[in-house]
């Protein structure tokens, strides 16, 4: 049995749909295919993803009453008034020059009381690493850390991504010490990968986990550390979904004890046995969907999500004039015009080689306007 | 009399369990404004007990019914296709406004984003298989394919998302080296 990465039977197998001799059979070439193996991951992995985006969305239509949906108005209102508030403040305080110095790799304060909110702030590579955060200077509003406890019962999502320049030869020093700092912190690696591919400047990028009230002491840490480019903060409330999850999870419990009861009553056909065992059978399945997304929810809600994507970039080298003497400046600029030369002369052999192809075709009007002349030269003469 | 109360509690109990999933099945296939009258119909057919569902499939077979009626719906008002993309559209409760819809639409942001770009006939399984948790064979009762079908459409379907999503991850990082 020869399986390709594209074979439809993986995914099967990552949604259980397989029979026992199947299953066997799949899994005996996972065993031998890393690559099928990855590939059925990954699968699960979109899978998990769909089931719990598209409960949320079912939580999010139940959880749709015109009460919530006042309130959802008043939130609006006030993300408005908040984002007022910060862009007159931001202009404010970019008046000031070292805002804009700083404001390079700092986060915003998340504003309070807001329930569902996207921060990002961009900067240009050059700021410098170890620069103080910048939400000390938006005077008069209060820097709330985005892993701020929360109040009781209040279930907030952090989901935060950093694109951070390092210096060069630094990209791996880099991702060791974030490693490390994030296991100080109680959290892990969920995920990582560097990338050296040729051409291109190293770099990588590390997907974090680490509890929530730790995230806003390692996004400083990442920002006094490396050159960030932009930052993000995403924080999401499912206070809402959350209270409404486990009301209909409490209904459903009861509906099973309902059934229970009935089904130690039934004394009829076989047939409504079996209807009734059915119908517990898709209670439970239920109960056990609602279970599995509070799991995740209590999980995303406990821990939050950092991921750092990070790179050499070849402009940080350009941008130390004060370190280099002028025929350093000379060489380097010499070599990076080689290299440009290089490359467009590299990029100029590959379309007169995928041309190639094309050629008898653009020949064929060349041909036709020759014989053409030379008929009425022939008609002339 | 003590059979009839049975037989009426299990189908209350059923229709107050696939309600909800049915209106969203049927707003998806005939639009929000019918899918009220799709809904009843279908739990009327099961209640007046015409046909009854096999033993133990009573949830695909609720699909199946809502699913016929709302094709018949859209026959009869000319309306060729399902599940269109406007249809799918349509399926935000009219009464959010348009921040909250967008607050929604955030919210679920990225792969539901991704899975609205898909055609119909995907949508359909996929929501079947991780909305409602239909296996492939229940999916292939509901709609009529062959389970292979179901099987190849849930596969691309997938695949796309996994390209729409993360391409660089789907397309396999080749050039990349595990640190």
């Amino acid at each position: 049995m020869s399986i390709q990465e594209d074979d439809p039977i993986l995914t099967a197998c990552a949604l259980g749909e397989l029979d026992e001799a199947q299953r066997q059979a799949v899994e005996e070439q996972l065993k031998i295919a890393p690559q099928l193996q990855r590939e059925v991951d990954a699968i699960r992995q979109m899978a998990v993803q769909l089931e719990g985006e598209l409960q949320m969305e079912d939580a999010i239509d139940n959880g749709k009453t015109p009460a919530n949906i006042k309130g959802r108005r008043r939130v609006w209102l006030l993300i408005k008034v908040a984002a007022v508030l910060v862009v007159v403040l931001g202009l404010a305080a970019a008046l000031t020059p070292t805002f804009y110095k700083a404001s390079r790799h700092s986060l915003a304060p998340v504003m309070p009381g807001v329930q569902f909110e996207d921060i990002a702030i961009n900067g240009a590579v050059g700021g410098e690493p170890g620069a103080s955060s910048g939400s000390r200077y938006l005077a008069g509003v209060e820097a709330q850390a985005p892993s701020h406890q929360p109040s009781t019962g209040q279930k907030l999502i952090y989901n935060a991504r950093m694109s951070a320049v390092v210096q060069r030869d630094q990209a791996d020093a880099f991702a060791a010490k974030l490693t490390q700092r994030v296991t100080e912190l109680g959290g892990y690696v969920s995920d990582a990968q560097a990338s050296r591919q040729s051409g291109s400047s190293p770099g990588g990028t590390i997907k974090l986990r680490l509890p929530s009230d730790k995230l806003r002491e390692l996004m400083d840490w990442v920002g006094g550390t490396a050159t960030i480019e932009s930052s993000s903060l995403n924080v999401q409330d499912i206070t809402e979904l959350y209270v409404d999850l486990d009301a209909r999870l409490a209904n459903l419990v009861a509906a099973e004890k309902r059934l229970i009861e009935l089904l130690a009553k039934e004394t009829g056909k076989l047939e409504e046995v079996l209807k009734v065992e059915q119908e517990l059978r898709n209670v439970r399945q239920q109960i056990e969907q609602l279970q599995g997304r509070k799991r995740l929810w209590d999980n995303q809600v406990a821990l939050s999500t950092l991921d750092v994507s990070y790179r050499v970039a070849e402009i940080y080298r350009a941008e130390a004039p004060e370190t280099q003497s002028f025929g350093e400046k000379v060489n380097l600029t010499m070599k990076d015009s080689w290299h440009s030369f290089t490359g467009a002369m590299g990029r100029m052999f590959l379309g007169i080689v995928y041309a190639l192809p094309w050629l008898p075709l653009a020949a064929v009007p060349l041909v036709v306007v020759y014989v053409a002349r030379r008929g009425s030269r022939k008609s002339k003469g | 009399m003590a059979r009839n109360d049975r037989e009426r509690r299990v189908l209350q109990s059923a229709a107050d369990q696939f309600r909800r999933p049915l209106l969203r099945y049927a707003a998806r296939l005939a639009g929000q404004d019918h899918a009220e009258d799709v809904v009843q119909e279908t739990l009327t057919r099961l209640c007046s007990g015409q046909s009854q569902p096999p033993p133990g499939r009573l949830a695909p077979w609720l699909f199946m019914v809502c699913r016929n009626i709302a094709i018949d719906l859209c026959r009869k008002e000319g309306r060729v296709s399902l599940l269109t993309e406007s249809q799918s559209q349509g399926c935000v409760d009219g009464r959010a406004s348009p921040p909250e819809q967008a607050q929604q639409r955030e919210a679920a942001a990225g792969v539901l984003a991704a899975l609205g770009t898909l055609s119909g006939n995907q949508q359909e399984v996929i929501r079947l298989r991780f909305q409602n948790g239909f296996s492939y064979r229940q999916i292939a009762d509901i709609t009529g394919l062959s389970t292979g079908n179901v099987g190849l459409l849930i596969h691309n379907a997938i695949k796309a998302l996994r390209q729409k999503v993360a391409p660089d991850a789907a397309a396999g990082d080749s050039g990349r080296n595990a640190s």
